[in-house]
């Protein structure tokens, strides 16, 4: 079912939860996918995504159509790694403890990692991004989304999208070459 | 000598996987969270109409009981102030008090003519007919 439709059965009295959910099915797979290349652990990522998905239909009654929906949805996602991320941060900061290094061993001990070693090596390459650069250069990378699409989501300009995966992509390059 | 891992080398493909059923089981959390958030909204809402709803009808009553009394004063208010001022006027000693303004033949004839028999509304009309604006500010009541 297109978009339109879906926020039009969503308009409809009696219809929210129903139309809520189809828009659940057509979305929650590629929006955890994009939230796990941000946040670390698959839990994490889970509680990001309900999050995200909670925000939506507290917000969907007053969404007016300005953005398309996925790019809506995208930007709450993104929004919430970025916050969770922030938070994480600061509490291991309180906490004592190296965010960068318990990020590394979350890596190491992901039950739900499938990759070999250099995808692994390439994994704790992107973690050591700072989170915005990091996201640019998933949703290019892996997703790839053009700088029009990532441009709308984050609402950044095409030009400083394209220098920060430039940056973000010879950082990862130059950790890949000296991991060896 | 170990090969150098290149970026432009390593399969692009998503390294992570998912628990079994994951999306599934998600959905029905979601729900589940929905309908608590939804429930708790709920209470919150009717909660705070239930504590507003007193606290709102007793500054009503507050409000209503000073707008009456601001009415009842204001309207009585006129005529007892001026009561007050006669009496004020006729109790006080009349004779030491318009002395000031007349002159002597005035003040015998005022003796002559029983002033304590004299009402205070007799007195007033005497003054206004008698004595200026200016000598009556002067008056020290």
């Amino acid at each position: 079912m297109e978009d339109k439709e879906l926020l039009q059965l969503f308009n409809e009295e009696g219809n929210e939860r129903y139309a809520f959910n189809l828009i659940v099915d057509k979305y929650s797979e590629r929006l955890y996918w994009h939230i796990r290349k941000i946040v670390p652990s698959h839990d994490d990522s889970n509680d990001v995504l309900q999050n995200t998905l909670i925000k939506a239909w507290r917000g969907l009654p007053s969404f007016r159509e300005e953005a398309k929906l996925y790019t809506w949805l995208y930007r709450i996602a993104t929004n919430e790694s970025l916050t969770f991320l922030k938070r994480a941060k600061r509490n291991s900061f309180f906490s004592l403890t190296d965010y960068d290094q318990m990020v590394e061993n979350m890596l190491e001990a992901d039950p739900y990692f499938d990759g070999d070693k250099a995808q692994k090596l390439l994994q704790k390459a992107i973690f050591q991004l700072p989170p915005r650069q990091r996201t640019v250069f998933t949703m290019r990378y892996y997703e790839e989304l053009t700088y029009n699409e990532i441009s709308e989501i984050l609402e950044t300009s095409v030009g400083a999208l394209k220098a920060s995966y430039h940056h973000a992509y010879q950082k990862v390059k130059s950790f890949l070459e000296s991991s060896v | 000598m170990k090969e150098k891992i290149d970026i432009d080398k390593i399969e692009k493909k998503n390294p992570f996987s998912l628990p079994e059923n994951y999306f599934e089981q998600f959905k029905l959390n979601l729900n589940e969270a929905i309908t608590r958030e939804e429930e708790r909204a709920a209470i919150k809402s009717r909660g705070f109409w239930n504590v507003v709803k007193p606290q709102l009808a007793l500054v009503s009553s507050f409000a209503l009981l000073i707008v009456t009394f601001y009415f009842i004063f204001n309207l009585t208010g006129g005529a007892g102030e001026s009561e007050f001022r006669s009496e004020t006027i006729a109790s006080s000693d009349t004779i030491e008090l318009i002395t000031p303004l007349l002159d002597e033949d005035e003040v015998v004839d005022l003796e002559e003519k029983s002033l304590l028999e004299i009402t205070p509304d007799q007195l007033i009309d005497y003054l206004k007919y008698n004595v200026d604006l200016v000598s009556l500010s002067y008056l020290d009541f």
